[in-house]
């Protein structure tokens, strides 16, 4: 019983780090594209998709 | 080859990332290619969307993998929710909190009456077959909530053990990927307007990644409201895993030192949802210009191929393999049920109520 909810316990702590860090990635990635400006960031690349 | 395992084994995660990174360039440039193939035939809409692409890549990559048993290695680079979470952020910038406060009402109450009846039914199903407590509580969250994030809420909230974590993720992961397709398809066929389909989408795909895929699919307005519909859904993952955290602590394990809080709540809720509307209220105050919102459009696009590629290299034939019937007819059964009322609740909300 011990054991599974130590492995509970590190499900949660791996969803819950996980949704920080996309919440983070995220945000900080809308910022470097609005202050910095599209044109800026040069790979070509990023223009296929759309 | 033994030195190529060995470092894969040393640097597997890095080795992972750049590999899925690589695969999304790859994507992108099929997706291109394919786009301008269809366009010179007088098609102008790409009927073979990225993430059919990036899923049949991942699907064909996944059995490369296995054979020269690399699989495992780079199994820590394979992770579609961060992936998909990322994408939903970037994608919050590009919709007006107004609109979502306007459809993520229609999506809440499609929510609440569809997480309420899927769940109840699926657990009345799993009863009567005779599926453990555990198994039980896990199919119940995935199949009425959003797949694999619910199924790991619940797992946590009632204890269940990593077996069932995975039998239930392979289950989603092998539904949502034929309903990605099917559903956009029968949409137009059957002519349903773009909100009602979204809606759809997002009431019945379980993994926000499919329902992301199935309304890019279907086209952008079903798109967005798909994502807002299964984001309303996403946010009562909280409220499902509080309440069978006390059920569990209550009625199954009955232990009277774990007493559930507000906190357990604010614990287990969705933290990228924050982002996707921080994202959105700086959109809505008219901070980013439209050549920033076009930018940021192709970025989530981005990390939706990595997502989709990874549901695609994570796919477990051995998985499926172990499947007994029982679970199985359920999650089905389920399936089916969830389909129906969702197409039900999607044309009551957004068709004839007109949220």
């Amino acid at each position: 019983m011990t054991k599974s909810r130590e492995r509970g316990s590190e499900t949660r702590q791996c969803r819950l780090s996980e949704d920080w860090v996309s919440v983070i990635l995220g945000l900080a990635v809308v910022a470097l594209v609005a202050i910095l400006g599209w044109t800026s960031i040069p790979w070509p690349l990023f223009g296929v998709f759309g | 080859m033994s030195a190529v395992r060995t470092a894969l084994s040393r640097h597997g995660a890095w080795i992972g990332i750049l590999f899925v990174v690589a695969a999304a360039i790859l994507i992108a440039e099929l997706d291109s290619g394919i786009s301008a193939w269809f366009s010179h035939r007088g098609i102008a809409k790409n009927p073979l969307e990225y993430p059919l692409i990036a899923v049949a890549l991942g699907l064909l990559f996944n059995a490369l993998l296995r054979a020269t048993k690399t699989h495992a290695v780079l199994q820590p680079a394979m992770r579609t929710e961060l992936f998909l979470k990322i994408g939903l952020v970037l994608m919050g910038a590009r919709l007006d909190i107004t609109k979502i406060l306007s459809q993520g009402a229609g999506g809440l109450i499609q929510g609440v009456i569809m997480v309420t009846c899927v769940f109840l039914f699926t657990w009345w199903l799993g009863t009567r077959l005779k599926i453990n407590e555990q198994l039980k509580a896990v199919m119940s969250a995935a199949v009425s909530i959003c797949g694999v994030s619910a199924a790991i809420a619940a797992a946590g909230a009632v204890v269940a053990k990593k077996k069932e974590i995975t039998y239930v993720t392979a289950l989603v992961i092998v539904t949502a990927i034929p309903l990605m397709v099917l559903m956009p398809w029968i949409a137009t066929a059957i002519g349903l307007p773009a909100d009602v389909a979204g809606a759809w989408f997002g009431g019945n795909i379980d993994t926000t990644a499919a329902v992301v895929g199935a309304g890019t699919l279907h086209g952008e307005t079903a798109q967005a409201v798909a994502t807002v519909v299964k984001m309303s859904q996403n946010a009562l993952i909280g409220v499902a895993a509080f309440l069978l955290a006390l059920y569990f602590v209550v009625r199954v394990e009955k232990n009277p030192d774990e007493k559930p809080s507000a906190a357990m709540i604010w614990y287990r809720f969705p933290k990228f949802v924050l982002g996707f509307v921080f994202a959105s209220v700086l959109a809505s105050f008219g901070l980013f210009s439209a050549e920033t919102v076009a930018a940021l459009k192709t970025l989530s696009k981005w990390a939706f191929a990595m997502a989709f590629f990874s549901i695609g290299l994570e796919l477990s034939i051995r998985e499926l393999g172990r499947l007994g019937w029982r679970p199985l007819a359920v999650y089905g059964a389920a399936t089916v049920f969830n389909t129906a009322l969702a197409l039900g609740v999607a044309w009551v909300v957004f068709g004839m109520l007109g949220f």
